[in-house]
């Protein structure tokens, strides 16, 4: 008999399986998190400080890998990825034979650690906690005394079983239908930003100006968010004098409170919200007034166990199973492309507020959650709280910046603070 | 501390303009200068390599080669009586042409590609010219025809690459060179069999086109017209 051991190998998760299938040479669907500490960033400790997180986070420690009828995750040999100096044009496309074979990248900018996570590893809540924790153990290098707790993990202790298995199984069967409404519906456009290039706007807003504002509409921040981007597409379309097509935004939603479930890897769905210009118009106040009456209706456990069902339903039909991995992908990356972003004009990811051990707070300067840039969507949109501020990211493919300032300026004119930094030059 | 006169935004030290409307930053008192401050994004760029088309042309170039030579040795070993091979050899190389040279190329032009696809199609219709000696069709008929078809396609790609080109004008341009190509054609053919000049397929079709380009035309100069029709018909 031999002693080798056979290699660790995990199946992708439920909402992972899609993207392998919709990634090109151009675009993949990936996003960032970063961290900004009260130093400068040493590249030799952020890579020791790596290391040791990452033997916490067995999910993250893969590689892609082909199988006959699907993609698989493999324990990566190589250790860990490379640590970089940052670049202007983060959440650039993911190849499997690159970065070490490692889904994630690691880079350094001054007093900043950021992590670009690949989507089949894990969404914005499991990113969020990598690169805490990953922030928190540099910390540790540096002298700094830091627990455990809130985004922090603990990485003396291993990584429980609830944490690395595929959550979407988890949850119980539903018997009711759930309709999606993918009506083609409008997209800004401009002068496409060159090839691997993204426009990237962060807002640095006052939390509590922006919360007593939402609260003032009866609203929570990502239904104010949400309506104030839903109501910028409409007006833009508006004043385009074009055929009037329906403005929708896209929330993702994390599953786990709903739950009860810690997993480290994908575990969220979306809501599609519509206005319809041609029903006539909208003011901001109808527009914020829909977003809340919908988000409200739907944003419940029966709901969310319909979808979740639906979209298993896919995968585990023994049809599908069957189908050889290659034409999963294509049909995966054709529908991607007829349907994908055609029905949504824009995202809108809010991780909440980010929570860190009193003793890391001290040290931590603020944090941020960039949506990576779309394929049609002219700008993308992540935002978490930290501290008393809520910071919002522009991930826009287009040159022009207009969707950005009218979301700002509006902001501004409704009285709060906004602080706006831009690689844009 | 900068703020845009134009938005209201607080704007980074570092900043020279607005990020959001391109209005200048001017804060004479300003306590650090923008060339001072440190940018809040770094400046290195990484542009990721692109897929190797050149490399998959070169595999299925191989993938085409080996066949036709194991078809060419079986043919010259055995006595067939006649020599089949060079009718494959001349489709594949025609096929090689036309599909998997353009992938060779960094980046593939029209006025590039299709002259050479030309060519090529000419050496193809050659092969078959010189194994059936007829009359003198290969350059009375032949080679005309593929210098306007060819004409014709290079034509066509330029105007499409045109991007912020009215998909209106775009089609009644093709349109109009459908009537100058079937026109081109028509004459050809009957210029070789019977000696006349006088078109009557390609009437049909230039009115039928003439008919569509002005149905383009007017939706293209009629905004009321236009909105009628995307509205009944958007998809």
């Amino acid at each position: 008999m031999s002693g080798k051991k056979p290699k660790q190998w995990f199946k992708l998760d439920n909402a992972a399986t899609i993207f392998p299938g919709q990634n090109t040479s151009r675009w993949s669907n990936i996003f960032r998190f970063s961290v900004m500490l009260d130093r400068k960033i040493e590249p030799e400790m952020l890579e020791k400080a790596l290391k040791d997180t990452l033997v916490r986070f067995p999910c993250y420690d893969v590689r892609m890998k082909t199988g006959l009828f699907w993609h698989y995750f493999e324990k990566n040999p190589k250790g860990a990825p490379p640590v970089q100096p940052d670049i202007v044009n983060p959440c650039h496309r993911v190849k499997f034979n690159e970065n070490n074979g490692y889904l994630f990248r690691i880079y350094y900018y001054e007093n900043r650690i950021s992590g670009d996570f690949y989507h089949a590893l894990t969404d914005g809540m499991g990113a969020a906690v990598f690169v805490c924790t990953l922030a928190a153990q540099y910390l540790r290098l540096c002298g700094c005394d830091i627990p455990a707790g809130g985004f922090v993990l603990d990485i003396n202790t291993p990584a429980s079983k609830s944490e690395l298995d595929d959550p979407y199984r988890k949850v119980p069967k539903s018997k009711g239908k759930v309709s999606r409404d993918l009506d083609r519906v409008y997209h800004a456009t401009g002068k496409r930003a060159p090839k691997h290039m993204v426009n990237i706007t962060r807002g640095i807003v006052d939390l509590a100006q922006v919360h007593t504002l939402a609260k003032s509409y009866g609203a929570t921040i990502t239904e104010f968010i949400g309506a104030l981007l839903l109501f910028v597409h409409y007006e833009k379309q508006k004043e385009e004098k074009r055929r009037q097509k329906k403005v929708c935004v896209q929330i993702p939603v994390s599953l786990r409170n709903f739950f009860g479930v810690n997993t480290l890897r994908n575990f969220s769905l979306y809501y599609l919200i519509h206005i319809d210009p041609l029903m006539g118009e909208y003011t901001f106040e109808e527009v914020l007034n829909h977003v809340i009456l919908y988000l409200r209706d739907i944003n419940n456990e029966k709901t969310l166990r319909a979808m979740v069902t639906a979209n298993l339903k896919l995968v585990r039909s023994p049809l599908m199973r069957l189908i050889p991995l290659f034409i999963k992908d294509f049909a995966i990356g054709l529908g991607f492309l007829l349907t994908g972003e055609q029905a949504t004009s824009v995202l809108f990811s809010n991780l909440g507020k980010i929570s860190l051990p009193e003793e890391m707070q001290a040290h931590v300067n603020l944090v941020e959650l960039m949506s990576g840039p779309g394929k049609l969507n002219a700008a993308r949109c992540g935002g978490c709280g930290y501290k008393d501020k809520f910071i919002i990211d522009f991930a826009n493919v287009y040159m022009e910046s207009d969707i950005e300032r009218r979301f700002f300026t509006k902001l501004v004119q409704m009285g709060v603070h906004v602080k706006i930094e831009s690689n844009r030059r | 501390m900068s703020y845009c006169v134009n938005c209201g935004v607080e704007l980074d030290d570092s900043a020279k303009k607005c990020a959001l409307c391109s209005t200048p930053v001017v804060n004479p008192n300003a306590l650090t200068k923008p060339e001072d401050a440190v940018d809040p994004f770094p400046q290195r760029i990484i542009i990721p390599s692109e897929v190797r088309r050149r490399y998959g042309a070169f595999i299925a170039s191989m993938v085409i080669l080996i066949p036709n030579i194991v078809c060419l040795i079986i043919n010259l070993m055995f006595d067939f009586g006649y020599n089949w091979a060079t009718y494959l050899n001349a489709s594949s190389a025609l096929f090689w042409l036309l599909i998997v040279f353009p992938f060779m190329l960094k980046k593939p032009k029209s006025y590039i590609v299709v002259p050479i696809d030309a060519v090529g199609t000419f050496l193809y219709t050659a092969v078959f010219y010189s194994v059936e000696h007829g009359e003198h069709w290969l350059f009375e008929l032949a080679l005309p025809l593929i210098l306007v078809v060819a004409a014709f396609a290079i034509s066509v790609a330029e105007w499409i690459k045109h991007k912020r080109l009215d998909w209106t004008i775009l089609v009644i341009s093709i349109l109009l060179q459908i009537v100058v190509l079937s026109f081109a054609v028509e004459l050809l053919f009957r210029y070789y069999y019977v000696k006349s000049l006088f078109p009557f397929v390609s009437v049909i079709v230039a009115a039928c086109c003439i008919a569509l380009a002005a149905f383009f035309l007017s939706v293209l100069k009629n905004k009321r017209l236009r909105a009628w029709l995307s509205r009944k018909f958007f998809i």
